[in-house]
């Protein structure tokens, strides 16, 4: 339950991380609507939950990542990026950007996103992630090689 | 940072391309109704209606855990809720969503008395698996399953994720239900159907606990559908058919009439399917102003559950010991501690409170203790890494002690930083308002210190609950700065000054208007990542269902008064004539609103951001007058030995390419403190910046871009 002034917190929060939970989200999703939404979304819940969510920085992000992915699952199979979509994201090294990320997979990606994006620590990326502290080494590991192999790539 | 993998640069770099993309607002929009809009467009409407169950389940569960939204596709495993009768609590809409219970959970066998035994029970039969205590223990005591390489990531996820002791069957039946190819067969036969069938197909979710069975719901003629579905699922199968009370396309159709039921009450919230309860939730974040019997009546012929916070605006505190936290408080600086850990003072009068804050060294305005309606305290006490905040007082055995709420987040507790706060407290929601003598007490701090207690004596204070008396007319002492168009009593509206000044005109109830600047006050937070800019400010926005602003973390009422922690002053309130249908608004106004602020008010119109003067370069807006409000397309470069400077935006990259920003540009005079250890640092604004004229350059910056960067 919310007590009524929890409101105001949840928007100092939004303004706290919204420009950076946007990017990583688009980083990590390569959609600006799955981003928007996914970032909507967990703030709505965030809302609902009020202050019975603890740590609503960590919160948020954990549920951001992983409402985007639920809705990459499900418009993956039945939608493409449209049109508006690719404008927002027309700039040339971030459309380069977000193509190297796509030879990721998710977790890397998430990982990857959250630490230079998101700029957690490898133990906070764990956390939020619901894994522990060395897959996320690993999977950092692996998606600098693989990411380094296609920066070098012609 | 600690145990981290290192970034490499090359690809920092490539992420840096983000800081170009400017971020659409994301943030819950209220619509004049109090409704949530919709955000998504209308083809992922329907994806994320089917999608929905999933998500809003994720979101009904106590823990916080979203752990179903991993489960790749639509399917989530879920606990088919148990619908109550509705209450008859007053004043609670029935059902509510929180009364809907999972039903509960049944072991193979009594509990175990090993704590670690009866949790693995738990986990097991959440899952369907065997749960008797011999069987757990021996799985606790066995080494890991040996499973085939293709599983390996699947089992990792579900001993570290989830958390289970499986057996190697256990694991492939556990693929199977989320991923394996007879789950893909059944979820596509069940799609086609579903879109077959779209009158009576009603959701369809992973119940875990029978096994991982999965699950469709029909509304119609089930035997008769099942007929039909049946024979194109695959050999093996675990698909169950079970009926629904509606579906989807009906609950969606019921969803559009809930709305249209609440469009009148302004509350903050949404509403959303719920495929598995068969009920349109409506998640309520804020009633404030709303009248919750009225709503209950116009829903009680749908099948909609209310859920968050649905008390009604009415509800009395249950203890007038305990405030509530963070009403009647202000934080007006916390900074690294200059006093000692566990120092106390006390200002029960303007003099002590500026002698209270000259002493700390800080700039800013002075707090005020407001003619003794309000105490000012300066204590410092230790933190992790992420700051405490100051919540208000608490009655703990005859004294009002300090209480703070921890950020809590991973790795905030480890370091130990001294911060000292300089706040002030409300008399009547934090002290009380007759004379005598008060303790305030700062709670011992094992083992960094013991409890430090100040006894202060005070005078009578005016009583709370005063209404606000508007009626005392300002008076125009100065040529007036604007002549607006009065709103309709109820509404407000945001403005422009003539000068370019951003305001909020709010028409009360009663026919009485309110003009604020809609600037946020300033807070000193030095230390904090913008060194040195603390008197950047912000803009707030207009709520209008619960006739409040919001802004830079603070609440104020619809007069402008500092409803909590975050509002560190009052909003500046501008002289307001009515004359007619119009507003004459002059400077800043000295006449005080009495009264306490309006914590529980009516609603308002439609919520309303500010306006804001249009977009001008800094060479623009160096040739207006001086007074005038520009909106700059800037960036503010500031140093520790230089004084801050409005630039223009194509200033960006990295640290340490500011030579574009020069000595001739001109100067933001207000803003930069001197960094008060000598530490060198370099800051950068991103704009746009909303910034006054004066006669030497600039003052008063808002920052409305967000984006900064700095180095030491």
């Amino acid at each position: 339950m919310m007590g009524r002034m929890g409101a105001a917190n949840v928007e100092a929060t939004y303004r706290r991380e919204h420009q950076r939970l946007w990017r990583a989200l688009v980083a990590f999703a390569g959609d600006p609507d799955v981003a928007s939404d996914a970032e909507s979304e967990a703030f709505t819940q965030l809302i609902a939950r009020g202050d019975a969510v603890h740590d609503q920085r960590a919160w948020v992000w954990r549920s951001a990542f992983r409402i985007a992915s639920g809705l990459l699952a499900t418009r993956g199979a039945t939608t493409t990026m449209g049109s508006a979509d690719l404008d927002l994201i027309d700039t040339p090294p971030i459309v380069e950007l977000l193509s190297m990320l796509d030879v990721l997979t998710d977790q890397q990606r998430a990982c990857v996103t959250l630490r230079y994006v998101g700029r957690f620590t490898g133990p906070e990326i764990a956390d939020l992630l619901g894994t522990t502290p060395g897959t996320v080494r690993v999977q950092l590991h692996h998606a600098h090689d693989r990411l380094r192999q296609t920066m070098e790539s012609p | 940072m600690t145990d981290d993998t290192p970034l490499d640069p090359d690809l920092a770099s490539r992420f840096g391309a983000l800081d170009d993309l400017d971020p659409p607002d994301t943030w819950p929009r209220v619509a004049p109704s109090g409704r949530r809009s919709i955000m998504v467009p209308a083809a992922a409407a329907l994806l994320a209606l089917v999608g929905g169950a999933w998500i809003w389940m994720a979101a009904a569960n106590d823990d916080g855990a979203v752990d179903v939204l991993d489960v790749p596709g639509e399917e989530v495993d879920v606990d088919v809720p148990v619908t109550p009768d509705p209450p008859t609590t007053p004043g609670i809409v029935g059902p509510t969503c929180s009364t809907i219970e999972d039903p509960p959970l049944v072991l193979d066998g009594p509990r175990s008395a090993d704590p670690e035994i009866a949790e693995q029970q738990d986990r097991r039969a959440s899952y369907g698996f065997a749960s008797d205590e011999a069987t757990v223990e021996a799985l606790l005591a066995a080494d890991p399953p040996v499973v085939p390489a293709e599983l390996e990531a699947v089992y990792q996820d579900l001993t570290e994720g989830l958390g289970l002791v499986l057996t190697a069957d256990e694991v492939q039946d556990m693929y199977e239900r989320q991923e394996g190819p007879i789950r893909e067969q059944s979820s596509a036969a069940i799609l086609a159907f579903a879109d077959a069938h779209p009158d009576t197909y009603a959701g369809r979710w992973i119940d875990q606990r029978g096994g991982g069975l999965f699950t469709l719901a029909v509304s119609g003629d089930r035997e008769a559908q099942w007929a039909e579905l049946e024979p194109q699922l695959p050999e093996g199968h675990r698909v169950v058919m079970v009926p629904a009370a509606h579906s989807l396309v009906e609950l969606a159709a019921l969803q559009a009439e809930v709305d249209a039921v609440l469009a009148d009450f302004g509350f903050l919230g949404s509403t959303r399917v719920n495929a598995v309860i068969g009920l349109v939730e409506v998640g309520v974040a804020d009633a404030t102003g709303v009248d919750v019997a009225a709503m209950e009546a116009a829903l009680a012929d749908l099948p909609a559950c209310l859920d968050g916070d649905v008390q009604s605006v009415a509800a009395p505190s249950p203890d007038p010991a305990v405030p509530s936290p963070f009403v009647g408080v202000r934080t007006h600086a916390s900074y690294i501690a200059t006093d000692e850990m566990g120092t106390l003072h006390v200002a029960t009068t303007q003099d002590e409170a500026d002698a209270l804050w000259t002493q700390a060294e800080v700039d800013g305005p002075t707090p005020s203790v407001d003619e003794g309606a309000r105490v000012v305290l300066r204590f410092t006490t230790p933190h992790g890494a992420c700051p405490d905040i100051f919540a208000g007082l608490r009655l703990v055995d005859g004294a009002h002690e300090i209480e703070m709420t921890a950020a809590g987040y991973q790795g905030c507790d480890a370091v130990l930083i001294p911060l000292t706060y300089i706040v002030s407290v409300d008399r009547g929601p934090q002290l009380p308002l007759a004379a005598g003598d008060v303790t305030i007490r700062l709670p011992e701090r094992d083992p960094f210190y013991d409890a430090a207690e100040v006894t202060v004596t005070l005078d009578a204070a005016t009583a709370p609950g005063t209404p606000a008396d508007p009626t005392v007319p300002d008076e125009m002492d100065v040529e007036p700065r604007a002549v607006l168009v009065a709103p309709t009593p109820g509404t407000a509206v945001a403005e422009l000054l003539d000068d370019g000044t951003p305001v909020f005109v709010v028409a009360h109830h009663d026919g009485a208007v309110t003009v604020v600047d809609t600037r946020v006050p300033v807070a000193v937070d030095r230390g904090q990542f913008n060194e040195g800019l603390d008197a950047v400010r912000r803009l707030t926005s207009w709520w209008g269902g619960a006739g409040r602003f919001l802004g830079g973390g603070g609440v104020w009422d619809s007069y402008g008064r500092a409803l909590d922690n975050g509002a560190h002053a009052d909003l500046v309130r501008h002289i307001a004539i009515v004359d007619g249908d119009q507003v004459v608004v002059g400077g800043p106004s000295s006449q005080k609103v009495t009264g306490d602020p309006i914590i529980d008010g009516p609603a308002f119109g439609p919520n309303a951001d500010p306006l804001l003067p249009s977009l001008v370069s800094v060479a623009d807006a160096l040739a207006t007058p001086i007074g005038t409000v520009s909106q700059v397309d800037a960036v503010i470069v500031a140093s520790s030995d230089d004084a801050a400077r409005l630039c223009d935006a194509d200033v960006s990259g990295p640290i340490g390419d500011h030579e574009t920003c020069t000595a001739d540009d001109p100067v933001i005079d207000d803003l930069v403190q001197p960094s008060p250890d000598g530490r060198v640092w370099t800051t950068w604004l991103h704009g746009p910046i909303l910034v006054r004229r004066t006669n030497t350059g600039f003052a008063e910056a808002v920052a409305m871009g967000g984006r900064s960067s700095s180095a030491r």
